[in-house]
């Protein structure tokens, strides 16, 4: 019926008239409601800064008030004896009109000279520091709060004070009652001033001005997001941008002022101004998802529609008139931080030109929560983007161009490089904390919540910033939906459905960031600590990603789940869903993993011929460790590029590594020999590894696979101090393990064994009869492996009981063979059983073959 | 095909009523969504010409007697501009039939027909169309009043014909009935396309009132055109594709073919009733199109996210292919 009788109306001329003035003084109500509830709002700030103020001085201000409150409980008894002759005698008595005129004059006078000194003090303060700064920032020190309350309430005591007078010069008697309310307001005035004036001497530093734009920044974010007082209404909207824009280009300049070398303020006080509009960001980008993407708050661009892709009315309508389509409005959601986040880089580039290294940290731990934030919102591209952008302001500055290799790297630097590069971990943890309540269920109790006709709902159910343009095209159709048809006629599924498209489309952003950008991230400042030859700074950066993808290896499942969880039902045909090879990421997290495994293995050997101080992290030793850890892992896999890659490299450095342990002399033999013991690790390490690729080898049927750890070793023995080597390499073995106590890092070399163990449970076994006697005794019947290599046969006969150990492999399968090895002593533990050990299975497998024949 | 001329037994006897009046025509209709919901209404009520994508499943039967067989051809022929149909061409007869009264339905929301008899042969009929204005009812006859201007034109002032003698169909009640239909072409008639007729004034004159809002014009013209057509679901020509979502899109097309299926429905109905009243002993059944039962739980299935929309559009559909 209504909607009949607007369109019948909409006919008419002077009705469409009448709407339009309607809607002007509609506004023009609104308008003069809203500076009603402004000034209400400002007074209220304003009131809460006096009591700032009063609460400064509390302790004069109580002590004031006690003394007048003593003499007031004590009053009755002076003022009934205030005509007695003992009164008289110190002369008391009711003031008489002269009196009481001086008294309210000298109030006044005070007053004017107060309101006066404060003016003056202003001056002097912009005279020095605000001479030749833009208006806009002059204006800041004019509107600033403390100071105009202060003065207002002089203002207003003065005032009251020449009324008073003016009331006892017509001709009214002295008001008693009014001495001690003006003495006290008197007080306030006085102590307050001391205070004031001591405030007025940090106007000097403007950055102080700031933290009243970024209230009047909240302000205006409180306004325009929803709930705010005509949060929708696009005149108040722009307002508020407008009011925004004044006061961010406030913020630039005096952040400008601030990175002015003759103001001297581009140390904490700039570093202050930065922190807090990077708290406000944080605020910000919490608050953006209730906002409305097409808000006049943002800035505002012109795009050009297609006549083609316009309505008839709009296309008719130009035809008609011959003006063409009228250009739409698009919003740059990023307008705010693109004009805040470039004060902080100036902030932090000053910072670490002048090596003020606290500052740079304490930025970077800020900058790092405001990049979680973004993450948190799962605005994960835009995240990785200010990421990359931070990396590069600092890299210009930190990884300055040197000729020669730096041996030595200020500790600072490393610190400052661990932080940037733990910002992609910490990127991913946030995402990972908020994306469990994004799944279909989290968005159906969502859509459940939402009521299609109210502006407002959209914006408080709760769903992300990139949610809302579905939200905000899907809102009007379904209210004109609900018109036409009286209630809603698409079903809750098709709704999730088109909810869930934008979710899973930004799931894959997210998922390709974590996997593709980061590399992109890391790879960048690799390479250019390379070319600038910084080995610290490389390797913070290599161990700290090595970190992530650690970190991102033990959520790939979850994330696996949600991807699943998003896309397990798709019910509408043609939707475009986007599409994600989870298995491609992956094999590419697992490229960059050998990429990086090959970055450790050089970086160990750089590394390793420079000295480290005590208060930097081993490196070598780490990378050393993580490259064994993978090499041996990549022949349990039989994955033979990655053990030809690593392993030439690995042994090079494990006997560097053992040579740099080897050689601190402790003082006392038993500490030396101790040295001496816990230096043989790595080799022994080295042993291991070398042995266990001949059992692996045989296990996997992969002759290759040993190749590169044989020609390794062929290679380093093979030089003119080969036997020397040898024998020295024997020597160092027996000793080690010569004492009663268990060798360092044994536990290691021991999982290692039982890793191999667990492997060689896959050997094919069959049954032995060994007659009724026996398996009575047995409870399970006993079986044997089957397998070509005795060498296997061997090590998994007895799974639970073994003995022997890669060191004993590479003895029996390699040093033996050598003819200057035969003959070497390896130590008590070292015994030659192991070799007839394997000579015996070598003999009963012929045995077997030659029964079979 | 096979067509042949159907000989007509006997020489008609002449209508006596009026079958429009000139002076009361009205112009043609200019608003655009009225003539496209005319168009959309009674296009394709019945399979265009009998063919039907699915055709092996779609068929026409006439259970009748042969002594009634020629009656039933006769008054059938009579509701058709041609009398090229027979028998053998029955399911293309009967679509021509729906569809045609469909037409009428559709351009004023009720039919109305004379039964005229043979001269010789009592017990064969015609049917006669003619216009549904100033006729009116009393003591169980229908008068006609011709308009002054008309009167050269057809002879006669007035005509009486017993009540009896009528054959009247209209939109059937589950769609709003005669009056129902009228008052939706009323509205959609009542309001011009695309701008309102001032604002056309006054771009003729190169002014563009500030007060007037596209946009909003627009949305209002979407709401108030698909509000007022809720009941049949017409789809307006997917120009709504840009403010409702495919799903409530999809929704308005399968109305629309419930909407249609009742009118076929309806009037095959009211041809059997007719028969029946003319002591005719025939019945017309189809079989192979989507009922409106059909249509309506086609249409909850795909509410239920159980059928996808090509599904329930392929199934619901005569005219959109898969």
């Amino acid at each position: 019926m209504i909607t009949t009788l607007f369109r019948f109306l909409a006919q008419n001329k002077t009705f469409l008239k009448a709407k339009s003035i309607f809607s002007h003084i509609r506004f023009d109500i609104y308008r003069r409601l809203f500076k009603l509830r402004y000034n209400t709002a400002e007074r209220i700030t304003t009131t809460k800064s006096l009591l700032f103020l009063l609460w400064g001085i509390k302790g004069q201000f109580v002590l004031a008030i006690l003394i007048p409150i003593v003499l007031e409980f004590t009053n009755p008894f002076f003022v009934s004896s205030l005509s007695s002759t003992w009164f008289k005698k110190f002369g008391v008595t009711v003031p008489d009109g002269s009196d009481y005129i001086t008294f309210l004059a000298s109030v006044i006078g005070v007053g004017g000279v107060f309101i006066g000194l404060y003016y003056a003090a202003i001056i002097s303060v912009c005279g020095a520091n605000y001479a030749k700064v833009p208006n806009n920032i002059r204006e800041l020190l004019a509107k600033e709060q403390e100071g105009n309350a202060y003065m207002r309430n002089l203002a207003l005591l003065t005032f009251f004070s020449v009324c008073l007078l003016a009331i006892h010069i017509v001709g009214r008697k002295p008001l008693i009652l009014a001495i001690p309310l003006v003495l006290v307001g008197v007080g306030y005035m006085i102590l307050g001033f001391v205070r004031l004036c001591a405030r007025t001497f940090r106007l000097f530093d403007p950055t102080i001005l700031s933290g009243t734009i970024i209230k009047r920044l909240q302000q205006s974010l409180r306004q325009i997001q929803v709930g705010g007082y005509q949060w929708i209404d696009p005149t108040f909207q722009a307002h508020f941008h407008k009011v925004a824009q004044d006061d961010i280009d406030r913020l630039i300049a005096v952040s400008n002022l601030a990175a002015d070398e003759e103001m001297h303020l581009s140390g904490k006080p700039f570093a202050n101004l930065c922190k807090n509009l990077l708290i406000f960001l944080r605020r910000y980008e919490k608050v953006k998802k209730s906002i409305p993407t097409n808000s006049l708050w943002y800035e505002q661009r012109n795009v050009h529609p297609d006549w083609y892709r316009t309505s008839d009315t709009e296309t008719s309508v130009a035809y008609e008139t011959a003006s063409g389509l009228r250009p739409k409005l698009e919003s740059d959601p990023k307008w705010v931080e693109s004009a805040i986040l470039p004060i902080v880089k100036l902030c932090l580039e000053i910072s670490i030109k002048e090596k003020r290294y606290a500052i740079v940290k304490e930025l970077l731990i800020y900058l790092d929560i405001y990049v979680q934030r973004l993450a948190e919102e799962h605005q994960v591209e835009y995240a990785f983007s200010q990421i990359g952008e931070i990396f590069s302001w600092c890299e210009k500055i930190i990884f300055v161009k040197e000729e020669n290799l730096v041996a030595k790297e200020p500790l600072e630097h490393m610190q400052i490089c661990e932080l940037l590069a733990m910002m992609p971990s910490n990127a991913l943890l946030a995402y990972m904390l908020s994306i469990e309540h994004y799944g279909q269920e989290a968005i159906r109790l969502r859509i459940s919540h939402i009521k299609w006709k109210s502006e407002k709902s959209i914006y408080k159910a709760g769903f992300a910033l990139h949610i809302l343009p579905q939200l905000e095209w899907m809102r009007p159709i379904l209210e004109f939906e609900e018109k036409v048809e009286g209630g809603l006629v698409s079903p809750p599924w098709y709704l999730q459905e088109l909810i869930t498209q934008q979710e899973v489309e930004n799931f894959r952003t997210a998922m390709i960031c974590f996997c593709e950008k980061v590399s992109d991230i890391y790879k960048q400042i690799i390479d250019a600590e390379s070319s600038t030859h910084h080995p610290w700074l490389k390797a913070v950066i290599i161990s700290t990603e090595s970190e992530y993808w650690n970190k991102f290896n033990y959520h790939i499942n979850t994330l696996n789940k949600i991807w699943d969880d998003l896309n397990s039902d798709q019910r509408v045909e043609g939707l475009p869903w986007p599409s994600l090879d989870i298995d491609e990421l992956m094999k590419k997290c697992r490229q960059r993993d050998k990429e990086l495994l090959e970055l450790m293995s050089e970086e160990k050997a750089i590394l390793s011929l420079i000295s480290r101080p005590e208060s930097f992290p081993d490196f070598a030793g780490q990378f050393l460790h993580t490259v064994g850890e993978a090499l041996f892992f990549a022949m349990c896999d039989n994955e033979f590029e990655m053990v030809e890659t690593l392993f030439q490299r690995y042994l090079g450095c494990s006997l560097l590594q053992f040579e740099k342990l080897r050689s601190k002399d402790l003082g006392t033999d038993w500490q030396n020999l101790n040295n001496l013991k816990i230096a043989a690790a790595p080799l022994l390490d080295l042993m291991d590894i070398s042995g266990y690729v001949y059992l692996l080898s045989d296990y996997h049927d992969a002759p290759l696979l040993k190749e590169p750890i044989v020609k390794a070793w062929d290679t380093y023995l093979s030089e003119a101090l080969g036997s020397q080597r040898l024998q020295y390499i024997a020597g160092i073995v027996s000793l080690s393990e010569s004492g009663i106590e268990i060798e360092h890092r044994s536990t290691l070399r021991h999982r290692w064994k039982r890793i191999i163990q667990e492997q060689l449970r896959d050997v094919k076994r069959e049954e032995v009869d060994y007659g009724t006697r026996v398996s009575y005794i047995l409870s399970e019947p006993k079986t044997v492996p089957v397998h070509d290599s005795p060498l296997v046969r061997l090590f998994a006969r007895n799974l639970d009981f073994l003995f022997y150990d890669g060191i004993d492999i590479f003895i029996a399968k390699y040093i033996r063979q050598r003819e200057d090895g035969e003959n070497l002593d390896f130590g008590s533990k070292r015994r030659r059983e192991f070799e007839e050990q394997i000579k015996r299975e070598e003999n009963r497998g012929a045995t077997d073959e030659e029964s079979q024949i | 095909m096979k067509n042949h001329k159907y000989e007509s037994p006997n020489p008609l006897k002449n209508p006596r009523v009026a079958r429009h009046f000139r002076s009361l025509s009205r112009e043609i209709d200019t608003n655009l969504s009225a003539h496209m919901f005319f168009q959309d209404v009674h296009i394709a009520v019945m399979p265009i010409g009998g063919r039907f994508s699915q055709e092996q499943d779609f068929s026409v039967e006439i259970q009748v007697s042969s002594e009634h067989e020629s009656q039933v051809i006769a008054i059938l022929q009579s509701l058709t501009d041609s009398d090229l149909f027979g028998k053998s061409d029955f399911k293309q007869l009967l679509s021509d039939v729906v569809n045609k009264i469909a037409l009428y339905l559709a351009s004023g929301g009720r039919s109305i027909y004379e039964i005229i008899r043979d001269k010789e042969n009592e017990n064969a009929w015609r049917l006669y169309s003619f216009t549904d204005k100033r006729l009116f009812r009393a003591f169980g006859k229908c008068i006609q009043i011709i308009p002054k201007a008309d009167r050269h034109l057809w002879e006669k002032s007035y005509v009486i014909i017993p009540k009896e003698d009528i054959w009247e169909i209209a939109m059937p009640e589950v769609l709003g009935g005669f009056r129902g239909y009228r008052s939706i072409f009323k509205k959609l008639s009542r309001f011009s396309q695309i701008v309102p007729s001032f604002l056309m004034d006054e771009m003729s004159q190169q002014k563009w009132p500030t007060y007037f809002n596209v946009k909003n014009y627009e949305k209002e013209k979407n709401l108030f055109v698909a509000k007022t057509t809720a009941r049949w679901g017409w789809h307006m020509r997917s120009s709504g594709l840009r403010i409702w979502t495919e799903f409530y899109g999809m929704y308005r097309f399968i109305t629309f073919d419930w909407a249609k299926a009742c009118l076929r429905e309806h009037i095959i109905k009211e041809l059997n009733q007719l028969f029946r009243r003319l002591q005719i002993d025939a019945e017309i059944v189809v079989k192979g199109l989507p009922t409106a039962r059909e249509i309506l739980k086609t249409r909850q299935q795909m509410c239920e996210g159980k059928i996808t929309f090509n599904e329930a559009s392929k199934r619901c559909s005569m005219s959109r292919v898969e």
